[in-house]
């Protein structure tokens, strides 16, 4: 990507995440409900209303409580959260890998099983392991992930046993030492193969939900596309010189048959991110979706604020490297 | 070549080993020998993790149950009885006047920071308390000052007589005055410090809190009363698990207790002879709050109307026996509860009622209003609904977050008609529920959802909690429970059982509504074999 093109794609992220913090602020602020009052419990008295007012920042006027929220923020300073006066910039670095590490695995799943289906059942069109991704699709596509995760939980944990029910690690289990807040890598580098083989099966089912539902997307978007391709004429130039099969298909037909899954994939990344609240709750697994639904529920508008500009930077980036992804697969767009 | 150890040398070691021994958890304590549990106690918290542990502060289930592990009060209610039992203090008076409570105070005791307890603990609690102004502190409304009165003695004055403050005793919990300082960043009186730790004399200290995930507690080998009998170690209280899970990790044996759950939920489990189902009758009415100042149901006749619509009895069979009837305002466990209400639906005397008050035909709308995901608030939503469809009147239902709910019962033009709604009573003493349902000075705020205004009311009810004679004050407050059931002031629907569930190999285990929300009486529970 030229450098102009980045800094234009990184302006954009900053104005979007400026437009996303302004909006949420002030839609936050219209919502009939006391966060001060919820704070200090319904027997609160006016009193002590008033006092967790005064903690919580929440007496001065609206423009001020702004200028404040945004002078923090340029400085890194997401606030502290209204219901538990943490931090929320802690409470992000706490919560956002636990999803990160859940969608990140769900999202190699999807796009390593995914495009493979996709192009087996273009290659091998009408045929019986086309049918057969054909129906895996539509039944996969057609059921909601909180509906798989139960139907997951219910086979292979608990008539099968072989999954944990929830949570990323056994209950005695401590979490290994924090570095990157991936259980997964913080075991790996500290060499605990206990705690890595229990958040290693933790994730099995969870991943399993959210991937299966876009796994069939991906492969469905990629047969489409791989049939469209195949029926050019430079893929038939290429058949007429005697070129393999295969090579024809993936050195020629490919990469040009995945720029709109590129696409695709791009945005169900964007939505994996702040998408698996449900399955977040069906698996207890605390991450960013638990907490802003916890947020939500307790009116806590500085949480709600970090999580949605967590959000919007996810998507941005995503959006930024799809526009790479372009540039590697369609040469016309390095011109 | 070889040497002899000298016997002295051995000797010491011996002792040195026989204390090293008596001092760790799981040795013989001070009278007998300790038996800990194999295993951790692993409890499912009804909710999400606690927003703080700081005993001031925290008013939620699981920040209170963490408190009820690691702090202690100077009183405490006896297990399972509203009567009083010294804790931190060995014995109290009070003055003849009511206004000065003298305590005597337990020698040998240690905080979990090692420091000692004392009387300056007591008055550094108290005055913490008082100063952050939230959480517990309305309990201490009426203190003047604490006083040190010598060693290990101290005086607590209040403003004025007050039965309701001893109620409120065991909701104050003493912390160590040392962590108090070190911790105390200007004016903030340590909460950033005790919102995340703890610094009690409880018999189980904090070892680990995994962020949204557990809570890990384990015993506190310097407890005052000794680990001498059947403990448990190791108690670990998880969060953020949905119903559904939680129920399976308990059939699974990988839950030991989990609650709330609900009525469909005892099917379930009701034969598995490994799980044992708890119903305990609480300190908790469920009503539905009536918006006395709007509309028809500015009329008492309309209002009365209204209680006589709703089919009780059904109501109550709907909850498989799980329910007993609300007779008054208050529920029956409460200190001063007396009958002031007959449950029972009278369509015909409701028809009546309405016709006096000039809706013989009903003709008008009303609105009700309940939480989202609460079944029996749903089912007295929808059971009301059909029952004044037969006096002419459209019940709207409508259901609305908590956020949303608390803040339009602020004023009379925004709050809804009817709101389903469960309170559970803060002290086992009537007088407390009382005011915070029907007080003016609180119309709008706390329970008084109602906006009931009646001076005679709130008369009664502050008299009562100023007058020492219980025979006297009960008088009081029944005929404040009378006064506000005359007026039809609000729809007591029933006496809804407190229902969880554990494995059968946990015991002394059960819910104690008087402990108030959720002390686990951690110190006397073990798990038997499985």
């Amino acid at each position: 990507m030229k450098a102009p093109l980045l800094v234009e794609k990184f302006l954009l992220l900053i104005v979007v995440l400026l437009g996303m913090t302004v909006i949420t602020f002030f839609v936050a602020r219209v919502i009939p409900a006391d966060p001060a009052h919820l704070a200090a419990g319904v027997d609160a008295t006016p009193e002590q209303v008033e006092t967790m007012r005064r903690e919580l920042g929440l007496d001065r006027p609206l423009p001020v409580q702004f200028w404040n929220y945004m002078k923090g923020l340029a400085r890194g300073d997401l606030g502290r959260s209204l219901a538990t006066r943490r931090p929320v910039i802690d409470d992000l670095k706490l919560f956002f890998p636990a999803t990160l590490e859940l969608a990140g695995l769900a999202i190699v799943v999807y796009v390593l099983a995914g495009i493979p289906m996709g192009v087996i059942a273009a290659v091998a069109r009408g045929r019986a392991a086309d049918v057969l991704v054909r129906i895996f699709s539509v039944a996969a596509m057609g059921v909601p992930p909180f509906a798989l995760g139960l139907l997951l939980q219910l086979i292979f944990s608990r008539w099968l046993g072989w999954f944990p029910l929830e949570g990323r690690l056994h209950t005695g289990i401590a979490p290994p030492p924090a570095m990157t807040g991936l259980y997964t890598v913080d075991s790996l580098l500290a060499q605990d193969w206990v705690t890595l083989k229990s958040s290693l099966i933790h994730l099995v089912l969870p991943v399993a939900t959210l991937a299966l539902g876009r796994l069939a997307v991906a492969a469905r978007f990629t047969r489409t596309s791989l049939l469209e391709v195949l029926s050019k004429d430079y893929v038939r130039t290429a058949r007429a010189k005697g070129l393999a099969k295969w090579v024809v298909i993936f050195r020629h037909a490919l990469p040009n048959a995945l720029i709109p899954v590129v696409t695709v994939i791009g945005i169900q990344i964007g939505y994996l991110l702040g998408g698996t609240v449900l399955v977040e709750i069906v698996f207890s697994w605390p991450g960013l979706g638990r907490y802003a639904v916890q947020s939500i529920f307790n009116f806590d508008f500085t949480s709600v604020i970090g999580v949605t500009l967590v959000i919007a930077t996810g998507f941005v980036l995503t959006n930024i490297g799809v526009d790479a992804m372009y540039r590697v697969l369609d040469p016309r767009q390095r011109i | 070549m070889s040497k002899r150890i000298p016997f002295s040398i051995l000797t010491v070691a011996l002792v040195a080993m026989v204390l090293v021994t008596m001092a760790a958890p799981g040795s013989t304590g001070p009278s007998g020998q300790t038996i800990w549990a194999s295993r951790p106690l692993v409890i499912g918290s009804c909710c999400d993790e606690p927003k703080t542990i700081d005993p001031a502060v925290t008013i939620d289930i699981p920040g209170t149950r963490i408190v009820s592990m690691a702090y202690e009060p100077l009183i405490s209610y006896r297990k399972g009885t509203a009567e009083f039992e010294p804790v931190l203090a060995t014995s109290w008076e009070v003055s003849p006047d009511g206004k000065v409570y003298t305590f005597q105070l337990r020698r040998g005791v240690k905080f979990h920071d090692g420091t000692s307890f004392n009387e300056r603990a007591v008055k550094v609690t108290f005055d913490r308390v008082k100063a952050v102004k939230l959480g517990v502190s309305f309990f201490l409304d009426n203190m003047a000052e604490v006083k040190v009165v010598g060693p290990m003695k101290v005086q607590i004055v209040l403003t004025r007589p007050d039965v309701a403050f001893l109620y409120g005793l065991p909701r104050i919990k003493i912390i160590s005055p040392s962590a108090l300082a070190k911790n105390r960043r200007g004016d903030d009186w340590g909460q950033d410090f005790f919102r995340s730790n703890e610094a009690g004399t409880g018999p189980y200290r904090l070892d680990r809190w995994d962020r949204a995930r557990q809570i890990e507690m384990v015993a506190f080998k310097d407890y005052w009363r000794g680990w001498s009998g059947k403990h448990i170690q190791r108690i670990i209280d998880r969060f953020s698990v949905d119903l559904s899970t939680k129920l399976l990790l308990l059939e699974r044996g990988e839950m030991d207790i989990i609650e709330p759950i609900g009525l469909s939920d005892i099917k379930r489990l009701q034969n598995n002879p490994r799980v044992r189902i708890g119903a305990v009758d609480v300190l908790r009415g469920y009503y539905h709050t009536v918006n006395n100042q709007r509309g028809p149901l500015r009329d008492k006749r309309v209002r009365q109307a209204m209680l006589l619509a709703f089919p009780y009895d059904e109501m109550r069979q709907l909850m498989s026996g799980y329910a007993t009837p609300l007779r008054s305002v208050v529920p029956s466990t409460l200190d001063g509860f007396c009958t002031a209400f007959e449950p029972r639906q009278d369509l015909v005397r409701a028809k009546q009622l309405l016709a006096e008050a000039g809706f013989p035909t009903g003709g008008f709308r009303l609105t009700l209003v309940y939480l989202p995901g609460i079944e029996p608030e749903r089912l007295s939503a929808q059971l009301f609904k059909a029952a004044l469809a037969e006096l002419g009147v459209t019940l709207d239902l409508q259901e609305k977050e908590w956020g949303t709910l608390l803040e339009s019962q602020k004023r009379v033009d925004t709050a809804p008609d009817f709101a389903a709604l469960y309170v559970t009573s803060p002290v086992p003493y009537a007088g407390a529920q009382l005011f915070r349902l029907g007080h003016s000075s609180i119309r709008g705020q706390s329970y008084n959802w109602q906006f009931y205004d009646n001076k005679e009311f709130d008369k009664l009810i502050e008299t009562a909690q100023e007058t020492l004679d219980r025979t006297r004050r009960n008088e009081m407050l029944c005929r404040a429970q009378r006064m506000l059931m005359d007026d039809a002031a609000i729809m007591p629907i029933m006496n809804q059982q407190w229902l969880d569930a554990s494995r059968s190999r946990v015991t002394g285990y059960k819910y104690d509504p008087y402990a108030y929300v959720f002390d686990l009486h951690a110190y006397g529970l073990f798990i038997e074999g499985e």
